[in-house]
């Protein structure tokens, strides 16, 4: 995946309604578990997002059943719960895409780019 | 390889979890036992990459990771163990003032030579005895007005009024 930087800080609000999204493609990706998608996140740019952000989403989309998980254990310390997407995630991440799609072009539609700004 | 936790390891960990159950009372209880599973097995798996100071100062404050898990959930519900130990507190001071008051109307009765006497307190009336060889106190009455503090204390306490639809997860209109 391209890494990409955001410029000036980010916008909590912003970053909270797209986590969700983000969660769901890098799991569609590759399955990880809870700290390892956090440092993933953080390779794709968000530098900044802490693990204290990423598991009550994960926790969230667990519940609403948009992903499963399954035990692996591992050598190197506790079992690793490992996430990936069902097909309501996918679902929903399509969705999710779209709605950004939809509201990004609108933006760029209406708000000028930072070059043509006085 | 991984090294075993330390003390201080282990007892920050349990700190920090003992912190986040405190506050999320108002989870239901089989959900909040899996997230703090979760949470524990998630630190663990943290402190193996980068120790466990590092990885419980990535979760944050308790009441701020509490404050995201409880926006992610569907409705918060009313926090019935802080009701209930507020109640029982409030119940305890009670009795202990009432057996205080007892107390004293015995040690009056013994001290003015008097065989019996009655008295209320908050709303208890009281028939306090002392002859030679027994002394005794009985009580009567519903104390009404502790009940009734302590039912509203239940109430505030427990946040009951969440069991009403949340407000915050109305449609917002277009």
């Amino acid at each position: 995946m391209d890494r990409l930087t955001v410029p000036g800080g980010r916008d909590p609000q912003l970053l909270k309604g797209v986590l969700p999204m983000l969660v769901l493609a890098l799991l569609a990706e590759e399955e990880s578990y809870g700290y390892q998608l956090v440092t993933r996140l953080q390779a794709s740019g968000l530098h900044d997002v802490a693990t204290g952000t990423v598991y009550p989403v994960l926790t969230r989309l667990e519940r609403e059943g948009r992903l499963s998980s399954r035990l692996v254990a591992s050598d190197a310390g506790p079992a690793r719960k490992y996430y990936r997407p069902t097909p309501d995630g996918h679902r929903l991440m399509a969705e999710a895409r779209q709605a950004w799609e939809a509201l990004a072009a609108v933006v760029t539609h209406t708000v000028p780019a930072p070059k043509e700004i006085a | 390889m991984t090294s075993p936790l330390s003390l201080a390891d282990r007892w920050n960990r349990f700190w920090y979890l003992e912190s986040v159950e405190l506050r999320l009372d108002a989870m239901p209880g089989r959900r909040r036992r899996a997230v703090l599973a979760e949470l524990r097995a998630n630190l663990d798996v943290a402190a193996t990459e980068v120790g466990m100071p590092a990885a419980l100062a990535d979760l944050g404050r308790p009441a701020d990771l509490v404050r995201q898990y409880q926006d992610a959930e569907p409705q918060v519900r009313p926090r019935w163990n802080h009701g209930a130990l507020a109640a029982s507190l409030l119940f305890g001071a009670w009795l202990y003032a009432t057996l205080f008051y007892t107390m004293g109307m015995l040690d009056a009765l013994g001290s003015a030579g008097a065989p019996q006497a009655t008295g209320s307190f908050l709303g208890t009336r009281v028939a306090a005895v002392v002859r030679s060889g027994e002394i005794s106190a009985e009580f009567s009455g519903i104390p009404w007005g502790p009940l009734v503090v302590a039912v509203v204390v239940f109430v505030l306490a427990s946040r009951v009024w969440n069991l009403l639809p949340s407000r915050r997860q109305s449609p917002v209109p277009a």
